[in-house]
Formats: C-alpha cells, structure tokens, sequence
C-alpha cells in the first residue's frame, strides 16, 4: 500500500515536472507556431539564459573590448539599431546595413539580411569575426573567459566543468536570444481577449490583411522569408541581398522579411535604414515600387492606398508595439555582474 | 563478499570481449605528403620549375568510414569525425573493430555530411574554434588550405582554399570509395603536390565561399587519396 502511494506520488511529481520543463520550453502564447529553433540541442536553462545575458552586454566580445552586441542591439529599441541607418561597429567603423531587432528569434529559420546564416547558434560568429563589427575571433573570446575572474565559475555551474568552448559560448548566447520573445502588444492582448481594437485599428487591421500580410504574417507579422520589395538598388552600397548568397540572379534585391512588431521603437526602416518614418515606408509602396523579374508576386499589379487608409494602417501597426517587451528587465543588463567586475 | 566476485567475474568477461575485439581491429591512418614524402608546414616546395610554393595551414574532415564486402556494408566507424590537421602531425591514426575483417572497399567522407552541416554549431573536433566553421555565413569549411608562392598576384602572394558549401549547386562535400585487401593496418595516402599538378596558382589562388570553383577544387582534391596495405 505505501509503495503504491509512492510510487503515484513519483509519477505525479515526475508528470509535473515534465510539465513544467515543457512548459518553460519557450514561453511563448498558443496562438504561435511551432519554434523552428531545436532547443534538443541546446536545453534551457535559467542559468544559461543568465550567462547568456552577461556575454550579450559584455564588450569583452569585441578585439579591445569596445563593443557588445547590445552596442547594436539595444533592448529600448527591441534590440536593433535606432537612429542608424547602417550601424557602426569597433574603431567607428560603419557597416552595410542595418542591424536588425531581435525577437521571437526561436520563429525563424534565417539569418541576416540576406539569410547568409540559417543557425541562431552559429549566427554570433557573424559579427564577433567581422572586422567593421566586433573584429574579434571566437578562439580570442575563449582566451579572455578563461582567464576572466566570474566566467569560468558561471560556466562551472552550467556544464559542471569550467572548460570554456565555442560550442558553449554560442549556445548560451543563442540561449539568451532565444528568450527575447514579444508577446505583450495589444495585439497580443486582443488575442488573449483582454482588449479590443478601436474602429480606425479594425480599418487599419483590415487593410493589413489585404495588402500586406502575404509577406507579413500573423502571428509573427512575417513569413520570415526573402523577399524583393522593389526597393532601388543604392548606388553607395551595391547591396544585391540574398543573390550575394545563392549566386542566382532571381534573388537579386530580395532581402528578409522583418517583422512588423515593434515598429515604433526600430526606425530607421529596411536593409540599409533609407526610411525613418512609417509615411515614407508607403509612400514607397504606392509609389516607388521598381519594377525588376525577381520583384515579389503581391507588389507586381502595385498598392494603391489613400491618405486616410495609409493613417489607419499605421494606426494598426501600433498595437504591434510591445512596451513590455522593452521594458522587461530580465532582458536588460545585469548592472551588478559588471560593476563588481571593475573592483576586481 | 559476494557481490565482489560477481564484479570480478564480469571484469573477466569485459576483459575477454576487449581481447576478442582487438583482433577485429583495423588501423587506419591518414598520411599527409608533399611529392611521397611527409608534409611539413612552412617548407619550401619546388613548383613548375623555377617558383615555389609554402603551405602554412592544412585542416580537413574525414567522416562517415565505412567498410563493405561485395557491395555490402559490413562495418562502420564509431567515432564519426576527424579532422585532420597538419599541424599536429602528417600522419593521423584511428582504429576501428570490424567483424571478420574482411572488407574489399572503405568508403568515406571528405568534409562533413549535409545532416551534420546543418546541425550547426557542436562540439569536440566540430566546435567552432576549430576555425573550421564558416563565420559568414552557414556551415563547415570541408578542407582548408593556406600558403604562399609568388605565382599568386594576390596580397602577400597568399593562397586561400576554404572549401565548403553543402547546398546544392556548390556541393563540396565528396564521398570515396577506395578498393583495397583487408588488413590489420591500413594508410590513406593525401599527396598534395598532385593539387598543385591540377589546380594553377597563378588562375586559381582564392576560393572562400562555396561557388563553382569551390565544386572544382573539391573534386581534384577527392582524387589526391589513394589507399595501401602496410
């Protein structure tokens, strides 16, 4: 008799536990696809996240230790660049393009303007190498965690040996990236039934669906594809997009599709950040659309939207923004971890 | 008391299985030449008469060994990647345990499979500060040359073979099968003065992104392998 309450009592604690572990798998809303990242190869964990955390504001990642990658990726601006339009990295240098903002990470199957990247691990890599972003080397990074005073212990507690690899170093980076999920706007509230839309957000909402969500799809507000949007090819940059990567010429000019969430907080807009507001970004769409073979199927026959259907868009467009998300303080630099470092 | 002796009566199994597998055992090694003598980093060798050239980095993977008896997979290799690195050593030693020995064929990877391609970033001989990982964009690099000789009219007369790509068209990774008799030990012979016979430094210097050239130079680099008994 008691061996048969211990062992029901064993597998209610076992079943809650399995469903608390798939729970935290990603704390995401039931509305949202299936996450595309495999979190098999890389299980979740407070810990990682938090390391993950300290790595991402840490400008140790850089070659002199200038720059993070929040330097790029602010959480005030969901994680992109605001105010640049291309974005600037070690020794001022200025890239070619616009760092893009990270959320719902875990969603997408590319990386990089031109989906150069199809591995949220491996993506890191990018920039620490590049020479006009971090100009650093993954094999540096393992050199100066080694011989820092904080990291080898913060890696002990994760793996149970302090060996410090560049497996470890970019899961637990990925680890954090993939815990920047935006799930609070309004949007998402109407979803969980505890707001509503306004008329002008149902007209904005409703023009949305007919214009734009074959590329900008619900619930992400992306396909997370690739996709030529008829911008004209800038003359200073040369940029060619997803061509550059499979060499075939109907790729030229597509670019991946961002997200519409957050919008207000990741200005400037496109590959190259050429568009600061939301008016210029349709005004584009009405009227600047270059005609070109590998331009997308849903702009061919051209958007035609009047001044106050282009003011309810944008309307809608706004209960995409999360301030939550922003705001969240888990997403934020650990104040502490750092300034104890400087006594050290 | 007891269970003491159970112990020591599977240790004696354990023991007897270790010896018995032993004598399936196959030794494979890896030799890196330059002309069929040992490859050595930083040496100067004579190329189309009077230039030279000087090899200062030479990585590759090998996976997937498998051994085959008329056409039938007989054995296959436990540990699923090597990467051979010329800095180490110009040979390179793996051993395997194959039933009744009696393969005719071993067939292997040069570079690493799509599956494991995609996979991305693992550890051990995969883990990225292997500088086997491509940092721009996906995936492994398969064979990784470096050197110089003044027939390339590049910056500092360097040559650069990253070779990698698993998507189709630019594929790189190549699968051989080379015939040969069983035996206790085996050597796969990698000449690489025969690259330098095919592919000419003053055409083809750079190759860093998986491309057409990068197909080319895959495919010369799988017939630089030949296999013998010791």
């Amino acid at each position: 008799m008691k061996i048969k309450r211990i062992i029901i009592g064993a597998f209610i604690v076992l079943t809650a536990t399995y469903c608390g572990v798939k729970k935290n798998v990603l704390d995401s809303p039931e509305y949202f696809p299936v996450p595309h990242y495999n979190i098999d190869n890389n299980p979740i964990s407070k810990a990682k996240t938090t390391l993950g955390n300290n790595l991402f504001y840490d400008p140790l990642l850089s070659a002199n230790n200038s720059i993070s990658c929040a330097s790029c990726h602010s959480p005030h601006a969901a994680f992109a660049h605001t105010d640049h339009d291309l974005s600037h990295g070690i020794h001022d240098s200025i890239g070619t393009r616009n760092a893009p903002p990270l959320f719902n990470l875990a969603w997408q199957e590319h990386f990089m303007w031109d989906g150069a990247i199809d591995n949220l691990d491996a993506q890191a890599l990018a920039p620490i190498s590049h020479a006009t972003e971090m100009g650093s080397s993954i094999n540096e990074i393992v050199g100066k965690l080694k011989n820092h005073p904080k990291y080898p212990g913060l890696f002990n507690d994760i793996y149970k040996d302090s060996l410090i690899t560049g497996e470890r170093i970019l899961k637990v980076l990925a680890q954090f990236q993939v815990s920047l999920i935006s799930n609070n706007s309004k949007y998402d509230q109407i979803q969980r039934g505890t707001a509503t839309f306004t008329q002008q957000e149902i007209s904005g909402y409703n023009i949305f669906t007919s214009n734009c969500a074959s590329c900008h799809a619900e619930p992400l507000f992306s396909s997370y594809g690739f996709a030529n949007n008829g911008l004209a090819i800038d003359s200073t940059l040369k940029d060619i997009g997803r061509q550059k990567i499979t060499k075939n010429p109907m790729d030229s000019m597509l670019f991946k599709i961002p997200s519409l969430r957050n919008l207000a907080y990741t200005f400037p807009y496109m590959h190259d950040g050429r568009f600061n507001t939301l008016r210029e970004v349709l005004k584009h769409y009405t009227q600047g659309v270059q005609k070109s073979p590998s331009l997308h199927t849903a702009l061919k026959n051209g958007i035609t939207l009047t001044k106050k259907e282009q003011t309810d868009l944008i309307t809608f467009l706004g209960t995409l923004n999360d301030r939550l998300f922003i705001s969240s303080k888990k997403h934020q630099i650990n104040r502490d971890f750092f300034i104890k470092n400087e006594g050290e | 008391m007891y269970p003491k002796g159970l112990c020591s009566f599977f240790l004696f199994l354990l023991c007897n299985f270790g010896i018995n597998a032993q004598k399936n055992t196959t030794e494979i090694s890896f030799q890196l030449l330059y002309n069929t003598v040992p490859l050595e980093l930083g040496q100067s060798y004579p190329i189309s008469g009077r230039d030279s050239l000087k090899i200062d980095f030479l990585k590759f993977y090998v996976s997937n060994i498998t051994f085959f008896k008329d056409g039938k997979q007989i054995g296959k290799s436990t540990e699923k990647y090597h990467l051979i690195d010329a800095q180490n050593s110009s040979l390179y030693r793996t051993s395997y345990t194959v039933k009744n020995k009696k393969f005719d064929t071993i067939k292997f990877t040069i570079g690493l499979d799509t599956k494991t391609q995609k996979k991305g970033i693992q550890g051990g001989v995969l883990d990225p500060t292997t500088r086997m990982y491509w940092t721009w964009q996906n995936g492994f690099i398969n064979f990784k040359i470096e050197g110089s000789s003044r027939l390339c009219n590049t910056r500092k007369n360097k040559f650069q073979f990253h070779v990698g790509g698993f998507q189709e068209p630019y594929n790189t990774t190549q699968v051989l099968s080379l015939a040969c008799v069983a035996s206790k030990s085996l050597t796969i012979d990698v000449d690489i003065a025969s690259f330098f016979n095919v592919v000419s430094l003053s055409k083809t210097n750079t190759v860093m992104s998986p491309n057409k050239n990068a197909v080319m130079v895959s495919k010369v680099l799988a017939t630089l392998f030949s296999i013998h008994e010791n």
